[in-house]
């Protein structure tokens, strides 16, 4: 088969590939129309740009499918580490709007922590699917931890929070797959929580009690049970120390997230205003090009963050619920992909695309909805930026080979 | 690696990923199905804003068509600071605006941020001169607010009252006619962007406010003028403490010129009440045409009927009733014309207190003559508890009881009017914003003397002129016929009347055989000369020649007609760029009309479908403030005609004035005051059709 010669076999999966090409059409219409009346120079022409981005995306769709899956098994490392290259050197040269995420290529911004995601999601697959060690054994998950606390740390730096969750999720979405018990993903998860119950003492003590009951019952081991309480006391009482650590924008952020209404001219506003352009939509929307939230601009970041309130506005709940859905079905067929391909390496990949869209989509909705904090992560396929089309179509591709070859080794 | 091939493992995912699916269409059906309407609401309300679209008030017409008041604006400054930097920048402006100290304005004003404050409603053209030249942007905000002007400047004050801030009347024509005036305010929605500060407004009027109708007043703002003047020269000489005027025409009641003038006082811009209605003085003699009236309509005395007037001094029991001079024996017609308070006791007693009383509250005495100003006083004329004979004389000759200056105008147009007791009144009528009359006073006669008994008090009061004691005003080229009135003025802290202070008043009407104007002139304390006949009388008499001249029932050289001439001087006065006169628009196209007025930027609005424009509100000439709306009128052809107003005798100006607010248009010749016009008034003017007028110097 040369290259492309997967589009000839009946496993292609164009079910798939026509559900990503609708939310990416979508989402060009919507940045078309949350612009459309937009004073700000440049704006309108945003959605051409995205066009054009679409192309692109479908060309480095196309290149990633032609490839064989040892390819991205054989490179995975290499990449790697020419993605922290240019992570490091992002940090020193790239700069926008406050945020050193971005790199000027020509005219093209690009932003790396996005391929960052690629690089890491290839380089767990391989460690994954050819490490003999078993899911619980402290090497293997730390190994796997500082594949990607590497990169975090980095990204962290830029700063960009929401990025590295979706790293961190990656991660134990991983673990999780390749086979690691529930019980100790949830006492791997539990410092967070300690972190957050310890907000309040009371909340803190309880939830310290029932890790202990966990503890007992589970006997995930001495050595595992001793750390995961020790992390967890540390965290609990870090929680002050590391609350003046975060930025303002980041605290207020979760403040608001708490209560949007704290601070409704400002930093609330974006999610008040976002649940009002939902809300006023209703059933069936206001029109194409007739949402007033986003006509007048009351809508925050719409092209991008917010794309999914312009949707909701315009299109109403049919629109939102068409959109859900579709993101449902790539989902479900991903998840499909991931149980039934033989190669560990391209099952843990699929399971990876599959954690990633997910995670990015019920951050992003969750936050139009007012479900989740501010993040500023991008609705997969759908929000502006080109460095992120790209990336969710490489990640179709990876759907795609890992269905079409599924008995390849 | 063969861990994700247990079905447990996959289920979780599935249901922890289907959970997150079904709270997303959760939480999409709670918001967009259940609360949509909700949510829409709100979106609406924070983007489309209500706003009141306040109505042009409604303006103020003399008798001749002239606008006596301008809707203008004066300019408001307030303080709505952002933040502390805003504060004290705006502390810092203030004080150069209002050039105040730094330390009284925080104390005066204690702004604070993101806190509206009032800081001066009205700058003077200086302080805004200051505002307008200082940088902007520290919180600081100046508002043009709609208020009244007065081109006629104090003439006639009193009578139109004023407004308040918030161009509401407070006294005077402009508060009793408020709710005609004020119009319906319109509503307008503005459409306003979520980007901060740069709002972008955009204007979708849904309802049109509706003018204020306007008001058209029976005072002729000339004879205003020469009433003002004269009563206050009479004042000033005679060293008095003030004055009152009324005149009113006696064939309907309409009030032509009503004044007070306070010695002591500078004039008042905002005057509470009109005192010529509003205070009330104990008449004296002047009162003594009732006592006359009542005795000629008993038919018990007659005008020859002779009394003996007892040497000056009548012996009452305990009081004396006293006559400025001793006199023999006099007719009741002498008695009359010489003021003898002897003689007209004697007939009162002789016609019975009661018959007295009874014709005093026919004249309209004791109570409110509802002439339409507000403050109106009742008077007091009551029944005495025992109508003994000094008192019966004493409430004869005016003396136990209290009047308006109207109500004793009221009561002499009796007489004048042929014994028909009019109604006085001050609003003629209201003119809506079509130019239609909506309101129109209509006067009901009541007849309450005899002819006989009109033909004998008519010689009477020409006799006082002539032989008695108004001979001062005999010389006058008009005949006056009326009464003169002399009045201690009483005590009111020890009871009795003071012997030094004096009411003198002439109440009568001009020309004598068919009068057309009657009035009253009271003066307050003049001294040293006290009589009625040498204070009040002279004032009256000026008056009346000044009258017969402007109405050119005489040919006496005018000396008023300049009145029009402030309309300049206000326009010089207010900052000129505020003010824009109106252009002539009459004869002209929509369009033309359209680019003629954003030419000088004044809005407007059309009314009817036409095309050409037949007439302006304001007319043309007009001082219009800047930003001010005005009306043009373009009705369907056929409906063109107008009725032609009566021009007779009005200067250029005037006819000119008031054909423009009739849309007529017109051919002038000569100069001086219209003689004859074409068509005659009342007939109908054809579209399009240019009458003549002819103006000649008299």
């Amino acid at each position: 088969m040369g290259p492309l010669g997967i589009l000839r076999t009946s496993e292609f999966d164009w079910k798939l590939v026509l559900a990503a090409l609708l939310l990416s059409l979508f989402g060009i219409f919507l940045i078309f129309s949350a612009q459309y009346h937009s004073a700000e120079p440049g704006a309108q022409a945003f959605y051409t740009k995205q066009l054009i981005w679409l192309a692109v995306a479908l060309i480095a769709f196309a290149l990633t499918i032609s490839m064989p899956p040892r390819f991205y098994d054989f490179s995975a490392y290499l990449f790697y580490f020419l993605i922290l290259i240019v992570l490091i050197a992002v940090l020193f040269v790239g700069s926008k709007m406050g945020a050193s995420r971005w790199f000027s290529v020509g005219p093209v911004n690009f932003q790396p922590s996005e391929f960052g995601k690629l690089a890491v999601l290839l380089a767990l697959a391989r460690y994954f699917a050819y490490t003999k060690l078993p899911p619980e054994s402290t090497k293997r998950l730390a190994f796997s931890l500082i594949l990607v606390i590497v990169p975090v740390l980095m990204i962290l730096k830029q700063p960009d929070l929401g990025t590295s969750l979706v790293y961190i999720v990656l991660l134990l979405s991983l673990w999780f797959f390749s086979g690691l018990s529930p019980v100790y993903l949830l006492l791997i998860v539990s410092p967070i929580v300690s972190l957050i119950a310890a907000f309040h003492w009371l909340a803190w003590v309880i939830y310290f009690v029932l890790l202990l009951l966990v503890l007992f019952f589970f006997r995930p081991g001495l050595l595992f049970s001793v750390v995961t309480t020790a992390v967890n006391l540390i965290f609990g009482m870090m929680t002050p120390l590391l609350w003046n650590r975060l930025a303002d924008y980041q605290k207020m952020r979760i403040l608001i997230f708490l209560d949007p209404g704290r601070d409704p001219q400002r930093a609330g506003y974006q999610i008040i205003q976002s649940i009002i352009s939902i809300g006023s939509g209703g059933v069936f929307g206001k029109g194409v090009l007739n949402g007033s939230q986003t006509r007048l601009e009351y809508l925050p970041v719409r092209h991008t963050d917010f794309v999914f309130s312009v949707l909701g506005e315009e299109l109403g709940f049919i629109g939102g619920i068409i959109m859900i859905s579709l993101f449902g079905f790539i989902l479900f067929r991903g998840m499909k992909i991931a149980i039934k391909c033989r190669s560990n390496f391209m099952a843990t990949v699929a399971w990876g695309v599959v954690t990633i869209i997910f995670f990015q989509m019920m951050v992003n909705i969750g936050m139009t909805l007012g479900l989740m904090p501010v993040t500023g992560l991008p609705l997969p396929f759908v929000s502006y930026g080109g460095t992120s089309l790209v990336f969710f179509w490489v990640l179709i591709g990876f759907l795609v080979i890992a269905d079409s070859r599924w008995q390849e080794y | 690696m063969k861990a994700h091939y247990s079905k447990v493992r996959v289920g979780l995912v599935i249901v922890s990923f289907g959970a997150v699916f079904i709270l997303f269409a959760a939480r999409l059906v709670a918001v967009q199905v259940i609360s949509g309407p909700e949510y829409r609401a709100k979106a609406q309300r924070q983007y489309l804003q209500s706003i009141e679209l306040p109505a042009v008030r409604g303006e103020i017409y003399d008798t001749r068509g002239r606008k006596i008041v301008i809707n203008g604006c004066f300019k408001s400054l307030f303080a709505y600071p952002l933040n502390q930097k805003d504060v004290s920048a705006s502390y810092a402006q203030l004080g150069r605006i209002l050039k105040m100290s730094k330390r009284a304005l925080a104390k005066k004003f204690n702004l604070k941020p993101k806190k509206f404050r009032w800081i001066k409603r009205g700058l003077t053209p200086k302080e805004f001169a200051r505002f307008d030249s200082a940088k902007k942007g520290c919180g600081l905000f100046v508002q043009e607010e709609p208020t009244r002007c007065y081109p006629f400047a104090n003439v006639g004050r009193a009578v139109l009252g004023f407004v308040d801030l918030d161009n509401q009347g407070k006294s005077g024509v402009e508060m009793v006619m408020n709710e005609y005036l004020t119009g319906i305010s319109g509503r307008s929605v503005i459409q306003r962007n979520g980007m901060g500060k740069e709002f972008r407004i955009q204007e979708i009027p849904i309802k049109k406010s509706l003018p204020g109708k306007s008001v058209v007043l029976t005072v002729d703002w000339d004879k205003q003028q020469i009433v003002e003047e004269e009563l206050a020269k009479a004042v000033e000489k005679h060293n008095a403490k003030g004055g009152m005027a009324v005149f009113v025409d006696p064939h309907s009641g309409a009030i032509l010129a009503a004044a007070d003038y306070s010695a002591s006082d500078k004039p008042n811009t905002k005057p509470m009440k009109l005192e010529a209605v509003s205070s009330t003085f104990e008449p004296g003699s002047i009162f003594k045409l009732v006592t006359a009236a009542a005795a000629l309509e008993s038919g018990l005395i007659q005008p020859s009927d002779s009394f003996y007037a007892e040497q000056g001094r009548w012996r009452l029991g305990r009081n004396t009733l006293r006559d400025d001079h001793k006199y023999d024996s006099l007719s009741f017609r002498t008695g009359y014309e010489l003021s003898s308070n002897i003689v007209m006791g004697k007939i009162a007693n002789k016609v019975g207190g009661d018959k007295i009383l009874a014709m005093a509250k026919k004249m309209g005495f004791g109570r409110k003559t509802r002439c339409g100003l507000n403050g109106e006083s009742n008077g007091f004329v009551a029944r005495p508890p025992r109508w003994s004979k000094f008192v019966t004389s004493t409430f004869a000759i005016g003396h136990g009881l209290s009047v308006t200056p109207l109500q004793m105008a009221q009561a002499f147009a009796t007489v004048a009017s042929g014994g028909y007791l009019y109604q006085p009144f001050i609003v003629k009528g209201c003119i809506n914003n079509y130019g239609q009359v909506v309101e129109q006073h209509e006067s009901r006669p009541v007849k309450v003397l005899d002819d006989s008994t009109v033909a004998v008090l008519k010689s009477f009061m020409r006799g006082v002129v002539t032989r008695g004691t108004g001979d001062l005003l005999v010389d006058a080229p008009i005949a006056i016929a009326g009464k003169t009135g002399t009045a201690e003025k009483p005590n009111l802290e020890s009871g009795g009347y003071y012997k030094n202070k004096f009411i003198a008043s002439f109440a009568g009407y001009f020309p004598a055989d068919s009068p057309l104007v009657v009035g009253i002139v009271i003066i307050d304390e003049p001294e040293p000369i006290h009589y009625g006949g040498h204070t009040s009388g002279p004032a009256f008499k000026n008056i009346a020649i000044k009258f017969a001249a402007l109405d050119n029932y005489i040919n006496v050289p005018p000396e008023v007609g300049s009145t029009l001439d402030n309309l300049d001087e206000y326009a010089d006065a207010v900052s000129c760029k505020d003010v824009i006169r109106m252009p002539d628009l009459i004869g002209s196209s929509r369009t033309k009309a359209k680019k003629k007025l954003s030419e000088v930027g004044l809005g407007f609005v059309f009314e009817g479908t036409g095309h050409e424009i037949i007439s302006t509100r304001p007319c043309a000439g007009s001082l219009v403030a800047s930003g001010e709306g005005v009306v043009c009128y373009a009705p369907i052809a056929g409906a063109l005609e107008k009725i032609m107003p009566d021009v007779g005798g009005l200067t250029i100006r005037e006819t000119i004035a008031l054909l423009y607010s009739y849309g007529i248009k017109a051919d002038f010749k000569g100069k001086g005051r219209v003689v004859r016009q074409s068509p005659k008034a009342g007939e109908l003017v054809e579209k399009n059709e240019k009458v003549k007028i002819v103006f000649k110097r008299s």
